[in-house]
């Protein structure tokens, strides 16, 4: 048997378990909006914490961050700490976003927004943000799915003959296309089975496949390729010392613009946000927190060694993000480890991919539809609403995808140059939301007006300035959009008239509630 | 706001302080992997234990209305 067709048995044993553990988590769904969104708010510390993490942690960490580390050196390990020592904001703001939840029933933190503010539109504008800026974010862990799977599935396409029977069609794209097919099948699968409940234990299963498989390939790495951590470092110190001198090559704006979107990531992302009203108890909330926070620190750790063994085993690369490939492609790593690797990147691509559209499908019922189009939908038709739109969401990223890969002939319409500038600006882009959620939360002066012109303005900003490319000052555009997001939303907020019943209501409950539990 | 919030708030701006500062000044010069890499390491572990100081006290409680 070929090394293509084991990868192909080890993707088959990964998704027949999946699929097994997705239909073991439909025997305890119940019926609901917030059952099939929200697991019911029931969900366990353990389960809690590692959708948390499989959610938070995508693609980027294996290859992404592995190769800014091989480009930028230790500032890429700084990077990835700062946004994980940002998940202080979930321990600040966790315990409010859990309790008003459970008090008001809120389903995502777009329908929080709207009540809060009392204004629909403060709602609709935040789930607008959100799929804006997250369904091209989608997209691109989509395609990279497609790249990773491609990789190992043309050989398979020639020996089982599809490329004969697409002649003229390269077989690349056959390969790419089968891979994008197959990741957007197991998402819709998996969020459908039984909505967060199967999202959440596939999750589990996927974060702890993540993470073994990360530690062990990193592990084979260092004793294979150093005889040791302890000759990795020293490889380390005498091979690429300005690498590991200050922030390695990272600029201090550079650092910056990436380090502040991704320090309010746990607030502004609805995906994560999400996850903050479904642990069942404060013993599961705590397990969920003090679970992410050590998974999140030993991934990135490897993730970032991973990147360094990259810059000592194959230091002429020009494309720093094929680090991880060409590694994994490396004789000091045999292809069964690479397999395995392989299977754990694509884990954390699609556990974030089924997270996002679980969270976005929510959104559009509850959010657009409900809220904004027929607030007396009943929860029978808004839940229907909310499972179709799993699958037309799904075909969305597929779509975008393939635009921005180019490999199905799709007619130009202008939206694939966006893609890009999208994804790239979606942690920027969903940062415009964070000063309306802290300010619902502290400020009872604080309006919808405000919220709304923060977000709005804040959104459009960055948009220009991400696909202008433009920096002023040397600053990344969610610098800027954050600073103008602020004082609009404090200055337009002063201006205009506060639901002052609202706030003393929300703000009233929290300030009676928090010493209860010990929240701070 | 419960007890505590306005000294762990100063506390962790103060972490985020030196995080950004510490290693583009201090170990600027250090080439090697016990300067900005190790820092960064133990940094991140005393923010760990921070947070756990805070939610660890944290305890089931009844919601009236």
């Amino acid at each position: 048997m070929s090394e293509s067709l084991y990868a192909w048995l080890a993707i088959g044993i990964y998704i027949a378990v999946g699929i097994g553990v997705a239909i073991l988590a439909r025997r305890k769904l119940g019926f609901g909006m917030n059952e099939f969104f929200l697991g019911n708010r029931s969900i366990g510390g353990f389960v809690s914490a590692m959708t948390y993490a499989a959610t938070t942690y995508s693609a980027f960490m294996m290859v992404g961050l592995a190769g800014l580390t091989y480009k930028f050196g230790v500032g890429a390990l700084g990077f990835e700490l700062t946004y994980l020592c940002g998940l202080v904001l979930v321990v600040f703001f966790g315990p409010r976003f859990w309790l008003v939840g459970k008090r008001f029933d809120y389903l995502t933190h777009a329908q929080l927004l709207a009540d809060r503010y009392q204004n629909r539109a403060v709602g609709i504008v935040a789930s607008l943000l959100c799929l804006i800026f997250l369904i091209p974010y989608a997209a691109i862990q989509v395609m990279g799915i497609g790249y990773l799977l491609a990789r190992v599935s043309q050989d398979a396409i020639s020996s089982i003959g599809i490329g004969s029977l697409l002649a003229g069609v390269p077989q690349e794209s056959i390969a790419l296309f089968i891979g994008m097919v197959l990741a957007i099948i197991l998402a819709i699968v998996w969020a459908n089975i039984a909505g967060l409940r199967s999202v959440a234990w596939t999750d589990a299963l996927q974060a702890l496949i993540m993470l073994v498989v990360s530690i062990a390939a990193v592990c084979f790495l260092a004793y294979r390729g150093f005889g040791g951590f302890g000759g990795f470092f020293t490889k380390m110190n005498q091979e690429i010392p300005h690498l590991l001198a200050g922030p390695g090559l990272f600029k201090f704006n550079v650092f910056f613009g990436l380090a502040l979107p991704w320090v309010f990531f746990s607030l502004s992302n609805p995906q994560v946000t999400q996850r903050l009203f479904i642990p069942k108890s404060v013993t599961a909330f705590k397990q969920m927190i003090g679970g992410f926070l050590i998974f999140g620190f030993i991934y990135t750790v490897v993730s970032v060694l991973w990147g360094f063994g990259a810059k000592l085993m194959l230091p002429g690369l020009e494309n720093a993000d094929l680090a991880t490939p060409m590694l994994l492609a490396h004789s000091t790593i045999p292809w069964a480890i690479a397999i395995i690797v392989m299977i754990g990147i694509l884990a954390a691509a699609i556990s974030t991919i089924n997270s996002i559209l679980l969270t976005l499908s929510s959104m559009v019922a509850r959010d657009i539809y409900k809220t904004g189009i027929n607030p007396r939908a009943p929860e029978k038709l808004e839940l229907k609403i909310g499972k179709v739109i799993i699958p037309i969401l799904a075909a969305i990223f597929f779509f975008f995808a393939c635009w921005a890969t180019g490999i199905i002939g799709l007619p130009k319409f202008g939206i694939e140059f966006m893609i890009a500038p999208l994804a790239s600006a979606a942690s920027a882009g969903l940062l415009m939301a964070v000063p309306a959620i802290i300010g619902a939360f502290f400020w009872k002066r604080a309006t919808a007006a405000g919220a709304l012109t923060s977000m709005v303005v804040g959104a459009v900003l960055v948009l220009i300035l991400q696909i202008q490319g433009y920096k002023p000052l040397g600053w990344w555009p969610g610098v800027w959009g954050f600073i103008v997001c602020i004082v609009l939303y404090v200055v337009v907020s002063l201006m205009t008239e506060a639901p002052v019943k609202k706030a003393k209501e929300f703000i009233g409950y929290l300030n009676k509630e928090l010493p209860k539990r010990n929240f701070i | 706001m419960g007890k505590g919030f306005w000294g762990w708030l100063c506390w962790f701006l103060f972490l985020f302080l030196v995080d950004f500062t510490i290693p583009f000044h201090v170990l600027k010069g250090v080439q090697k992997v016990q300067g900005s890499f190790l820092f960064w390491i133990i940094w991140m572990a005393i923010a760990i234990v921070s947070m756990f100081a805070i939610f660890l006290r944290w305890r089931e409680g009844h919601t009236n209305g």
